[in-house]
């Protein structure tokens, strides 16, 4: 969940009216009803969250309101304007889903070529492009092409293009898709990093925990309808349960019953008392963290796996 | 070495330039106007039918989502409909008026000329020409908007993209086809008649360039857009501020740099590369004449002295292909060619150069050497402001001052006329025959001046065939390189048609389809295909073309009529008759569609040793232009129209 979250500015950036998609056949006839009037609010400063399964319409919001889809009915304004409106698209950053790049580009040329396309200053995106580069984390590779990049790698380098105007709004199709967890932890902190910025995200992604840790605010698409909308605070949090966190203690009899005792008292039944477990993804960061900083360490099966050493 | 070509190409030139320009607007406003008229009923039967909105701001409706504040662009286009229908209003009142009053239906779209060449109907010509100016503006003031903001520093980007792309996947490999040729040639020329060699090496060469030049650059244009289309990358372009007039410019533009690189530098090896082939002795004769050619008329004088002037004459000799006009030897046939205003460059040298050749068709048999006797024809020579076709004066004329004949040049200053003494003996298609007269003829060439070239077969019983451009007034020599590349500005107009044309394919199509279509455009735009197609569109004539189009015809099988025998007057006949009429208009516009590709091709020109006219290079520029503004039209609104992501 964001730690960092602020107030949203009352500042709409992208407002959704109503907005209907119908695919249709050659011969006019509806084939699939991708969206339906849909309604939403984009403030100025949120990340927002797009979430639902496949063929849920997420996907189909973002190009409708870039403009790369047109609507069958209602509108997509971002800054005020449709998708059509080419000016809007100075203040827009996109990174598509599969990161569609130029594989016979190096990294600068690519940033170059989006800088131009920006109308840009040769001095300015030069400078801009190797911060990117930088920031992305590519100085090394920067000149090689990108069809010799990993999926990885391309992801990077297409947040990179999506950055080179530096937006205000900066739409994220699956930012996440084809990372590694130490990549998918980079591009969680470059989100908070860029909305910390000002910047307005709307990202959409199928990994649901990276969603919980960066955005302020979702909405939920089943079938080409909202379903939900909300904080995501408010939304993940249950009402009915209630969380204590303590540390400096182990877990005896005496303090599960004491603990029971004071629950029971308050009108409660004891649910569970137990350790908290960590994540997974929190789990692998720190043991290739520990891998880089103990050259040579692996492994032991008799030992614990966070004590095994080389030694 | 060099000889006249035969050609009926008719090269755009700047004198015609104006008339093809109205003639244009006039075809392309009327183009305009279908589409708006059927744009404005499709939207209001949606209006009616379905979502009650009226007619969109600008075709793409775009116009509107601009709209913010004060929409000044949206109420031009609003004000440029208006006029237009108000327009079209009065046109259709007067066509009703003409229908059922008594007057002729006059027809707009095309410039109403009397016999003598003067406009008739001016009002309505000026009527109907500012109707299509303000159609092609009401279709394309969107276009024009985006071009006010057109990015040059965008424009370049994905030029420079384009190039790159292309060099980096390889494309330029397939010159090296170009380097096999230029290896290899030397297999395909017959070395045997030396004076065909300079006419075979450079054939082949401009042949060999402008296809790979032409081949390549097509697959180039029809690929690129759709594989950026299909492989997504064209989201992270059309999501940033680019207009679609850029991406397709860019592209265009990008294809273009990179073959006109390549055709400067196939040029440059190819000319090297034949100048060096060729015999030593044809090299020395290499030769880029300028040369004046004439309109050609025909004079039947009777042996009472009568003339009639007719535009074809002579004979018909049975040949289909009718290129050639025969005279009758012996008879009172000539052909004339008139030259209104020669070039003042002519009067540089005492004598003008003339050069024809002809072709013979010999009706009796002669002794076996009668192909190097050739026939005999009488050339004459008359200005005709000072000719006054006193033969007698001409021929006993002395110089008062010393009694004595005059001289040829004082003769024909005096006179405005000359005749060869004795008849030139002239020879089978390809031998040229090389005539001087004085230039004296012409006097001081003031304006207005037109000189006349009349030639009579003399020999009985031949026929001798003669063209309008076989026979030319030789002036100055220009730089035969200068010129080969002339001829390579011709294929590299040919080439930006063709990547336009790809272009704006592939905005809508995908690749193999583009490539297909533009093939297909290139088959019908060539000479033989689109002449046929422009015979088509004619108006029946039953004395040149008889037996009708395909319905009469087909009627005419069922029946098992001939083709001369007039049709019985049943509602069959005139079902075909109206069928047939509908049918042309089909032809009419598929060949106002259709790019006039033999314009392009200047191959001969060098091949034979003729100077190409720059100025007819720039009309021909010019054309190319007024061709593609409506294709890339065409290829901007449907990149609009285009759902990218669907």
């Amino acid at each position: 969940m964001a730690t960092n979250s602020r107030a949203a500015s009352s500042e709409s950036v992208i407002e959704i009216r109503n907005l209907s998609k119908v695919y249709l056949d050659f011969w006019g006839r509806k084939k699939k009803q991708a969206l339906r009037s849909l309604n939403l609010n984009i403030k100025k400063g949120e990340v927002f969250g797009l979430l639902g399964p496949n063929g849920s319409g997420k996907t189909t919001t973002i190009k409708l309101l870039l403009g790369l889809l047109f609507p069958s009915e209602g509108e997509g304004l971002v800054f005020g304007k449709p998708g059509t409106n080419v000016q809007k698209n100075e203040r827009i950053g996109y990174l598509p889903e599969e990161s569609y790049l130029y594989r016979f580009l190096t990294a600068e040329e690519t940033l170059d070529f989006y800088g131009r396309l920006f109308n840009i200053p040769a001095s300015v995106r030069r400078q801009r492009a190797n911060e990117l580069i930088e920031k992305v984390g590519l100085s090394r590779d920067k000149k090689r092409t990108l069809k010799e990049y990993s999926k990885g790698m391309r992801q990077r380098i297409g947040l990179a293009q999506a950055l080179i105007n530096d937006p205000d709004l900066v739409i994220l199709d699956e930012p996440t898709s084809g990372l590694d967890p130490i990549g998918t932890k980079w591009m969680k902190n470059l989100i908070l990093e860029l909305r910390d910025q000002g910047k307005t995200i709307l990202m959409c992604s199928h990994r649901l925990e990276d969603v919980q840790d960066v955005c302020d605010r979702i909405a939920i698409l089943y079938d080409g309808e909202l379903q939900e909308l909300g904080a995501v605070d408010k939304l993940l949090e249950v009402e009915e349960m209630v969380q204590l966190t303590a540390k400096g203690m182990k877990i005896t009899d005496k303090l599960r019953s004491e603990l029971a005792e004071v629950i029971n008292r308050n009108g409660g039944s004891v649910d569970k008392i137990d350790h908290p477990t960590t994540t997974l993804e929190d789990l692998f960061l720190r043991i290739v963290e520990d891998s880089k900083a103990r050259p040579g360490r692996r492994y032991m099966p008799t030992g614990k796996a966070d004590q095994a050493s080389t030694k | 070495m060099f000889s006249a070509f035969n050609y009926e190409t008719i090269y755009p030139n700047m004198q015609l330039i104006l008339e093809y320009v109205e003639l244009w607007v006039r075809k392309a406003g009327f183009g305009a106007m279908i589409v708006l008229i059927i744009w404005s009923i499709w939207h209001l039967l949606k209006a009616l039918l379905r979502d009650g909105k009226w007619l969109p701001y600008g075709l793409t409706g775009r116009l509107e989502a601009e709209g913010t504040g004060n929409n000044w662009r949206a109420r031009l286009f609003w004000l440029l409909l208006g006029i237009s229908y108000l327009i079209i209003g009065y046109f259709i009142v007067r066509f009703m008026l003409m229908l059922f009053g008594n007057g002729t239906i006059y027809d707009p779209f095309t410039i109403a000329k009397s016999e003598t060449g003067v406009r008739s109907h001016l009002f309505e010509d000026m009527m109907t020409l500012t109707l299509c100016l303000l159609c092609i503006l009401t279709i394309s003031i969107e276009f024009f908007f985006d071009l006010g903001r057109l990015s040059f520093r965008r424009l370049y980007a994905i030029s420079r993209f384009t190039i790159v792309e292309a060099v980096r996947k390889k494309v330029l490999w397939v010159f090296l086809f170009l380097g096999i040729v230029v290896l290899f040639a030397s297999w395909f020329i017959t070395t045997e008649k030396k004076n065909d060699q300079w006419a075979q090496y450079t054939n082949l060469v401009l042949f060999v360039i402008s296809t790979i030049v032409l081949v390549t650059s097509s697959i180039l244009a029809c690929f690129s857009l759709p594989t950026d289309i299909k492989s997504q990358t064209i989201f992270t372009v059309t999501t940033k501020p680019v207009q679609t007039i850029e991406i397709v410019f860019g592209r265009i533009i990008g294809i273009v740099l990179l073959m006109t690189f390549i055709l400067v530098v196939s040029g440059a090896v190819t000319i090297i590369y034949v100048a060096r082939g060729v015999d030593p002795e044809v090299a020395k004769q290499i030769r880029a004449r300028n040369v004046a050619f004439g309109e050609l008329l025909f004079h039947d004088v009777s042996p009472q002295g009568t003339t009639v002037i007719k535009a074809r004459g002579g004979e018909n000799i049975g040949r289909l292909w009718d290129y050639f006009q025969y005279l009758s030897g012996g008879t009172g046939q000539e052909a004339v060619w008139y030259f209104q205003n020669p070039p003042a460059s002519l009067l540089k040298n005492k004598q003008i150069n003339l050069e024809a050749t002809f072709d013979i068709f010999r009706t009796s048999k002669g002794s076996s050497d009668r192909f190097e006797q050739g026939v005999a024809v009488q050339f004459y020579f008359v200005n005709r402001g000072k000719w006054n076709n006193n033969f007698e004066a001409y021929r006993n004329a002395r110089d008062p001052k010393t009694n004595l004949p005059y001289s040829a040049d004082e003769k024909a200053r005096l006179f405005g006329y000359y005749e060869l003494e004795k008849p030139a003996r002239v020879y089978d298609e390809g031998v040229t025959t090389f005539v001087s007269f004085p230039s004296s003829i012409l006097g001081d060439n003031p304006p207005g001046t037109i000189l006349e070239v009349h030639i009579k077969c003399l020999s009985s019983s031949q026929y001798l065939g003669t063209a309008k451009r076989n026979l030319y007034l030789v002036l100055e020599e220009s730089n035969w390189i200068y010129n080969y590349f002339k001829a390579i500005s011709g294929i590299w107009m040919y080439m930006i048609l063709v990547v336009t044309l790809s272009v704006v394919a592939s905005t809508y199509l995908n690749a193999p389809i583009s490539l297909l279509v533009t093939i297909l455009i290139v088959i019908l735009g060539q000479p033989a295909i689109l002449g046929y197609i422009y015979e088509e569109s004619l108006p029946d004539d039953p004395i040149n073309r008889p037996g009708g189009r395909f319905f009469q015809a087909g009627l005419r099988l069922i029946n098992k009529d001939n083709m001369v025998t007039p049709l019985a007057d049943n509602t069959a006949t005139r079902t075909a008759v109206a069928l047939d009429g509908s049918v042309r208009y089909v032809f009419k516009f598929v060949h106002a569609a259709l790019p006039d590709l033999d314009i392009y091709d200047r191959k001969i020109f060098v091949a034979e040793g003729f100077n190409i006219p720059e100025t007819e290079l720039l009309a021909t520029f010019i054309r190319l232009l007024l061709y593609l503004f409506p294709c890339l039209l065409l290829g901007y609104f449907l990149l609009h129209g285009r759902e990218l992501a669907n």
